[in-house]
């Protein structure tokens, strides 16, 4: 939230997420934020190809002002620097719930296009479960001739951090820790997608399962319904087993 | 340490639910998807988790859409409907002893391409009907063959010209285990298979007849 905090946009509760994420993924290495907005793509399909070298310089305005053809903030400009080129910037416009405001992403599109001739592309990051093909394609008509505008969700920044936690064993702790955040922020916003089944009791014993299924081995009883065997248990209408007895006197 | 014994398996039910709704969620966007460059029309959206409810509960998630003048569906079965149970649902039970699946609580996904075009109205009981589930017992109205049914391929059901378009009488679904799904990778592989769910599978057309219908186990 430091970066709204900073900006004085504390109190929308957009902003502050966006502050939030970017700020996060700010933090890891340049590539993996390139490497996630990778994943836009225009309503035809078209990805967002970007040349990620292993340690990309770059920098993030939030907010920023564009002035052409008229006042225009997007949520972000994304830097990336280049040695033999000049930069190319991302521009961000990111939504959670709320429609464009006017044509704003026609306005950024043109905006870009005066500022930064053909250095720079434009991202539209929204909680759509999928492409807003519709709208994507009436803010191209609306921005002219040329233009192009990427999509992306936070949904598939839920399935990319889990893909990096997955794969990323060696990453440093610190980075681990970003990332877990993250999806735990996520997660708790509502941007979660299928993951896989938890451990489940029917095929992990956990508690009083893993509890009736000790004892049954131990006294080498056919195991019936456990669920059961255990409630009647704790309401006492059967006596506990012995293990139960004998491990609270002698945790040992 | 929790307060009753009911909490944790309650706990664990809370869990699964949420993770059927991903799932179900996952697919209709992967759909979307995958039809971007189609003209597709959502028919039908509904999730209906009425677990709580003591005298009719259920459990089903059910997305049809139309693309190509078809109809295609794909639902999730969790827990079928106690009315549907407590009337006739013989051919139903028989499809669920075929499968080895437990009628009450199935845990089936079906996916569907239906061929028959009537008009624009769509019945949410197709989906239903497909496993032989929320059929009327009529004789006009001739269920597939339980026994045909099987996993992980596509199965034609088909009844006789003129059967009431009611119900389902024309369709290749294919079936599969919920919690056999464990990742994102298998969700693109059911999309695929929805999408390209053939007109004409290499399996013989079952009709119905009251004659193998007894002949189920």
């Amino acid at each position: 939230m430091i970066y709204a905090d900073l900006r004085g946009k504390i109190s929308v509760a957009e902003d502050v997420f966006t502050s939030n994420v970017f700020g996060l993924l700010f933090l890891l290495p340049g590539r993996d934020l390139l490497d996630f907005l990778t994943f836009s793509h225009t309503s035809r399909r078209e990805r967002l190809f970007l040349r990620v070298v292993s340690e990309p310089k770059l920098k993030i305005d939030f907010w920023p002002y564009l002035t052409c053809p008229r006042v225009c903030i997007p949520d972000a400009i994304l830097t990336v620097e280049s040695r033999t080129s000049a930069p190319l910037r991302l521009i961000i416009e990111a939504k959670i719930g709320a429609a464009q405001t006017g044509d704003q992403l026609a306005d950024y599109w043109r905006a870009g296009n005066i500022r930064y001739p053909n250095r720079f592309e434009l991202i539209y990051l929204t909680d759509h479960r999928s492409t807003p093909k519709r709208e994507l394609e009436e803010s191209e008509t609306r921005a002219g001739a040329g233009a192009k505008i990427y999509w992306l969700n936070w949904y598939s920044l839920f399935q990319w951090v889990q893909q990096q936690l997955s794969d990323g064993l060696s990453r440093p702790y610190s980075e681990k820790q970003i990332l877990g955040l993250l999806k735990n922020y996520l997660s708790d916003k509502g941007y979660q997608t299928f993951l896989t089944w938890r451990p489940w009791a029917s095929l992990m014993p956990t508690s009083y399962r893993r509890k009736y299924m000790c004892s049954a081995d131990q006294l080498g009883v056919v195991r019936g319904s456990y669920v059961h065997r255990y409630f009647d248990q704790r309401l006492g209408k059967i006596p506990p087993p012995p293990y139960v007895l004998q491990h609270s006197e002698n945790p040992s | 340490v929790t307060s009753s014994p009911f909490v944790e398996p309650l706990r664990e039910a809370d869990a699964f639910q949420k993770n059927v709704f991903l799932i179900f969620n996952d697919i209709v966007d992967g759909i979307r998807e995958k039809t971007l460059s189609a003209t597709v029309i959502d028919r039908h959206w509904e999730s209906s988790c009425k677990v709580y409810d003591s005298k009719n509960s259920e459990h089903v998630h059910l997305y049809i859409f139309e693309i190509a003048g078809q109809y295609r569906f794909v639902q999730i079965l969790v827990k079928a409907q106690d009315n549907l149970l407590r009337d006739s649902a013989a051919q139903y039970k028989a499809v669920c002893a075929k499968l080895n699946l437990d009628p009450v609580v199935p845990l089936l996904l079906i996916y569907v391409r239906r061929f028959v075009e009537d008009g624009p109205w769509i019945r949410r009981r197709w989906a239903n009907n497909t496993v032989l589930l929320d059929l009327p017992n009529r004789e006009d109205i001739k269920p597939a063959d339980p026994n045909s049914f099987d996993w992980n391929q596509p199965v034609r059901i088909q009844s006789p010209a003129g059967t009431d378009s009611q119900y389902c009488e024309d369709a290749t679904i294919r079936l599969r285990r919920l919690t056999e799904i464990h990742d994102q990778n298998e969700i693109g592989v059911i999309v695929d298979e929805l999408l390209n769910l053939a007109a004409h599978v290499g399996v013989p057309i079952l009709l119905a007849d009251q004659a193998s219908l007894s002949a189920t186990p």
